[in-house]
């Protein structure tokens, strides 16, 4: 029986595979562009929202404009497999996956007439949402929001688990008080003596809290003494800067060399002294030095001597509890996607959080036919019973022919004509399709509702001009197994040249249909087929099936 | 690969006239408090606690299950329950169409959308709210009042979490495969 072999599609993406991450050496030119195009910033901040979260395959390939020139090797991609197995050796399975992919994941830009997989298109960011309340939030404020719901969702501290509102805590005077607790690990925030008296805004609640802090206080006047000075040092000596600091990084570089000069300077303590001294002892001349509202001496002595250690070894464990605060949960995006190549807009999704409707959504899908591996041939009907079908056993035995069904199904609500070529030169098998040409009936939501309601019981118009019945399947000399709606399946007999568990067959399909524009314009004829003067639209692509496991 | 018929007996199985098709083996309490919207298909083993809902003379139902729906063998649903002001109670439980649940997976949810996959072994917290599209994958302890925003697959736990996210076209396949599955489900 079948099952004991397993079988996929998948189908092959043209495009160069590029892998290409953002990485280090792309920073100076994405800070260029963040400071003349306000839209890329929105990509830079929807990138920094959740990594975590965030799709396994977004690779993100941002380099808008790699044009792919239609060279031989393009030309040569119609008779011959891209991807091909090499002299003896088997077909890379993980390379297979790397460039083809089942259908559902792919896109079709109808521009390029071509198929796009998650590699080629660009994102772009479509909306911003809390992915626990689904808070739509609009795109000017989610960098004031820093990524995160302003709500009432944080993460728990301990599980990661989202943290519910709870009364409780320890009230006083009989006023009701709340607290965030968490459902799994039974944390609250009372530990950390965070209690609320509204149930609502926890966000700003905390966010009140935290303002109190002293050490806030401090990062907040730093963060303004910082502004300052790069506003002076904009003005008033910008054509000297020199070097990586520019203005715009000064806040950024804060961290690192100038910001332990200034510290040094203003007496605080006595760390990073001399360290770029040279670059920025000139411009920051006017403005006060900075003076620590916060810090005690004795906090500038402990800084100095953490800043001194040599040796882990004479470190002292004081074993003092790490105070770990809940964090707000950060905020999802929707992704439009856009073909790499011409930019035509591939997915356009409804920015509404709750929505998964899409306004444009070019699937593959949706306009190549869609290949399986039938389980069997003819839809069961109430008096005869399905006809399972048998997938050829592994291992394959060189020299040995088995026969495999493969099955079409059209998308489109008109006619499509389909070739099946094979690749010749393949040293893993031959492969014979005895019925290479064929058409397949346009999708209706008739065939759909034959099957549910009749359970494809009767056979309909479109199949006794073909075959003389769906249950002499195999005698079928056409190769055409059956014909069911929209849907065909036709026999292919596979010869395996070498002896080996898995098989994979490369499979060239070509398909035209007319138009649906033009269908939709000229008041459809009754006959319906004048199809000379239509607009036909081709596609052909590469599909990959691997027999075995 | 296709999917393949799945045969059943015929004595097993009540066929209503909106095409569900409902174990004779499953355990239903409280039926008239149960909504199936038709063409779902109840395997079983397969609990339904209709019986668990608010007191009082309210008409609301304790479950509602949508079109197209597959309730795996040994599955459990059973409304979530809370005590609100000093009062406990049932609250309803609400699946949309094209919903799969896998065997031995316990729904304690307030609301699953349309479009939804669940494994096989799953637990879904009290009053989780899994929204449309999404996938739970075989095993994953979805951790109660846990939102899960559409287009996820969820994974592990618990908690669960949201491991990757599904293609734009996971609806049509959903729907596909769910009206496939009820379409290969027939008597012996
Ligand atoms: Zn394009
Ligand atoms: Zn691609
Ligand atoms: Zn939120
Ligand atoms: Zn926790």
């Amino acid at each position: 029986m079948p099952g004991t072999t397993k079988a996929t599609v998948l189908y092959y993406c043209p495009c160069s595979g590029s892998t290409k991450t953002q990485n280090s050496s792309d920073e100076p030119k994405e800070k260029k562009k963040r400071t003349d195009e306000p839209s890329r910033e929105d990509n830079q901040l929807a990138r920094s929202i959740d990594s975590s979260l965030s799709n396994t395959d977004s690779t993100k390939a941002f380099e808008g404009s790699q044009s792919r020139p239609k060279t031989q090797e393009h030309r040569a991609m119609e008779t011959e497999p891209p991807l091909s197995p090499s002299s003896n050796a088997k077909l890379d399975q993980q390379l297979l996956s790397l460039h083809a992919s089942p259908i559902e994941n792919l896109y079709y830009c109808d521009d390029c007439s071509e198929i796009r997989c998650a590699r080629c298109v660009i994102e772009e960011p479509a909306g911003y949402h809390c992915p626990n309340c689904l808070f739509d939030v609009p795109t000017a404020s989610v960098r004031s929001e820093n990524n995160c719901c302003a709500r009432n969702c944080f993460q728990c501290p301990v599980c990661t688990h989202v943290l519910s509102v709870v009364e409780g805590g320890s009230p006083q005077g009989g006023k009701l008080c709340f607290t965030l607790s968490c459902s799994v690990c039974f944390w609250s925030s009372s530990e950390i003596g965070w209690e609320f008296e509204k149930a609502t805004g926890i966000s700003a609640q905390v966010e009140r809290i935290r303002a109190g802090e002293s050490t806030n206080k401090e990062f907040t006047n730093l963060l303004d003494y910082w502004r300052t000075v790069q506003r002076v040092t904009a003005t008033a000596s910008a054509p000297q800067v020199q070097g990586g600091v520019t203005a715009n990084s000064g806040v950024a570089a804060g961290g690192s060399g100038s910001f332990k000069h200034r510290l040094a300077t203003a007496g605080l303590h006595s760390i990073g002294s001399g360290l770029h001294r040279a670059s920025l002892g000139t411009g920051t001349n006017g403005i006060p030095e900075y003076r620590a509202t916060c810090y005690t001496d004795s906090d500038h002595e402990r800084v100095a001597e953490l800043m001194a250690i040599q040796d882990a070894d004479m470190v002292s464990y004081s074993g003092e509890p790490i105070v770990r605060e809940p964090q707000r949960i950060r905020l999802h995006m929707k992704l439009a996607r856009r073909c790499r190549l011409c930019h035509h807009i591939l997915i356009k999704p409804e920015s509404k959080a709750q929505a998964t409707r899409f306004k444009i959504q070019l699937m593959a899908a949706n306009v190549l036919p869609t290949i399986t591996i039938p389980a069997s041939l003819t839809p069961r009907s109430a008096g005869s019973s399905a006809q399972p079908v048998r997938l050829p056993k592994s291992p394959f035995q060189p020299g040995s022919t088995v026969p495999l069904a493969i099955r079409f199904s059209n998308p489109l609500y008109t006619e499509m004509q389909v070739r099946v070529d094979t690749c010749a030169s393949s040293t893993d098998a031959h492969v014979d399709v005895v019925a290479p040409q064929f058409a397949l009936q346009p999708f209706t939501e008739l065939w759909e509702y034959d099957e549910e309601e009749e359970e494809g019981g009767t056979e309909n118009n479109s199949s006794d001009t073909n075959l003389g019945g769906a249950s002499r399947s195999t005698k079928s000399s056409r190769g055409i197994l059956d014909r069911h709606g929209n849907r065909v399946a036709i026999q292919l007999n596979v010869t395996s040249l070498i002896e080996t568990a898995s098989l994979t067959i490369p499979l060239r399909i070509t398909c035209t249909h007319v138009d649906d524009m033009d269908v939709d314009n000229d008041t459809r004829n009754e006959d319906g087929r004048s199809a000379s003067s239509r607009h036909m639209i081709t596609n052909s692509f590469w599909v990959y099936i691997t027999l075995g496991d | 690969m296709e999917l393949e018929y799945t045969t059943y007996k015929r004595s097993e199985f009540i066929e209503t006239d909106t095409g569900n098709k409902v174990s004779r083996r499953s355990l239903i309490s409280g039926s008239q408090n149960i909504v199936l919207g038709g063409k779902t298909i109840v395997h079983s083993k397969c609990t339904i606690r209709g019986d668990l809902r608010r007191a009082g003379p309210s008409h609301q139902a304790a479950v509602l299950i949508g079109r197209f729906c597959s309730l795996g063998e040994g599955s459990v649903l059973r409304p979530p329950y809370k005590t609100y002001k000093g009062t406990f109670s049932y609250y309803p439980l609400k699946i949309g169409d094209h919903v799969d649940i896998g065997e031995n997976t316990i729904v304690e949810a307030a609301s699953i959308g349309s479009y939804v996959k669940i494994g096989k072994n799953c637990i879904i917290g009290r009053f989780a709210i899994i929204r449309d599209c999404c996938l739970i994958e075989d095993g994953a302890v979805i951790a109660p009042n846990t939102v899960i925003p559409p287009f996820s697959v969820v994974a592990g736990g618990p908690p669960a979490k949201v491991v990757a996210q599904l293609p734009e076209s996971t609806q049509e396949i959903f729907e596909a495969q769910s009206k496939d599955k009820y379409t290969k489900f027939v008597p012996a």
